[in-house]
C-alpha cells in the first residue's frame, strides 16, 4: 500500500468523542464571578479591618491600665499616715491613675 | 471580561482544545483534564496575554505534557484516543497497528498525523494550535504518513 492508500484508510479512523460533561465543566469554571460577589468580597474585607482596630485600641486601653497599676503599686506602698492601703483605697487610686493617663501621657503618679 | 473572552474561545475552539491535548496524552479523561486546568490557568493569570488564543493552546500543550509525564510516572495511560471499530475486523486491526507504531514518531509527528488523520483538522488549524508554520505543519504531516505507512507495510 502507498501513502495515499493508507491515507484513506487512515481517514475512516476517528478520535474519541469527548464525554458529556467536558463542556459543561469548562462552561462552569468559565462563571465569571459575579458584581454581588465582588462588593460582599469587599464588604467582609472592610469589616474585618474594623474588627481589628478596635481589638487594636481594647488591647492599647489594657495596656495602659496595667501599666497605671504597676506605676502605682511600685511607688506607693503606704498612705499618708504610714498605714497600708485599704482595697477601698487602692481601687480608688487606681481610677485616678487610669483617668490621669488618659488625659495626660506623661502623667507621672509620684505624689501619693 | 477575561473570563468572557475565554469562554467565547473555548466555544469556537472546543473541539480543537481537546483534540490537541488529546494527541499528546492519547487518553479521553487527562484530555479533557488538561483542558480544564489550562482553563482555570488562563482565568487566573495576573498580566492578560496579548493573543489569548494561542496562550490558551499553549497551556493546555503544557498541562497535557505534564498529564503525561505525571502519569507515565505512576502507571501509564490506557490509549483510548481512537474509536474502536467493533463490527469491521480489518478496520479494528488497523487501529491497533497505529495505536502500535504511531509512538515510533516524534511528538510533532504524531501530533500531526492524529490532528489531521482522524480529528480532520487542516493544516492552518494545526498551525494555530502548535503555534508552528503551516509548511512546517504540511512537512511534519508528509514526513509521518510516510514512516507510518513503511512500518504499517512491513
Amino acid at each position: 500500500m502507498n501513502n495515499s492508500d493508507i491515507e484513506k484508510k487512515l481517514n475512516k479512523i476517528n478520535l474519541t468523542k469527548p464525554s458529556n460533561n467536558y463542556v459543561e465543566k469548562a462552561q462552569g469554571l468559565l462563571k465569571a464571578p459575579s458584581t454581588h460577589s465582588i462588593w460582599q468580597k469587599r464588604l467582609n474585607y472592610a469589616l474585618g479591618l474594623c474588627l481589628v482596630i478596635s481589638v487594636g485600641i481594647n488591647l492599647v486601653q489594657v495596656m495602659s491600665q496595667k501599666k497605671s497599676l504597676q506605676v502605682f503599686s511600685s511607688n506607693c506602698q503606704t498612705n499618708r499616715m504610714g498605714n497600708d492601703f485599704q482595697p477601698s483605697e487602692i481601687h480608688q487610686i487606681a481610677v485616678l491613675v487610669k483617668t490621669g493617663y488618659q488625659l495626660n501621657t506623661n502623667f507621672q503618679p509620684l505624689a501619693c | 471580561m477575561r473570563y468572557r473572552r475565554l469562554a467565547e474561545i473555548f466555544k469556537n475552539r472546543q473541539r480543537q482544545l481537546y483534540a490537541s491535548a488529546l494527541s499528546i496524552t492519547k487518553n479521553r479523561e487527562s484530555a479533557e483534564d488538561a483542558v480544564h486546568d489550562a482553563l482555570l490557568a488562563v482565568a487566573n493569570i495576573k498580566n492578560e496575554p496579548t493573543n489569548m488564543e494561542a496562550y490558551l493552546f499553549q497551556t493546555v500543550r503544557n498541562k497535557a505534557l505534564h498529564q503525561l509525564r505525571e502519569q507515565n510516572r505512576l502507571e501509564p495511560f490506557e490509549e483510548d484516543y481512537l474509536d474502536p471499530f467493533e463490527q469491521d475486523e480489518s478496520m479494528a486491526v488497523l487501529v491497533e497497528q497505529v495505536k502500535k507504531h504511531i509512538s515510533l514518531l516524534n511528538l510533532n509527528e504524531q501530533q500531526t498525523l492524529i490532528l489531521k488523520l482522524f480529528e480532520g483538522l487542516k493544516f492552518n488549524e494545526i498551525s494555530l494550535i502548535l503555534d508552528t508554520p503551516e509548511n512546517t505543519i504540511a512537512s511534519w504531516y508528509r514526513r509521518g504518513l510516510q514512516k507510518l505507512t513503511e512500518v504499517l507495510n512491513e
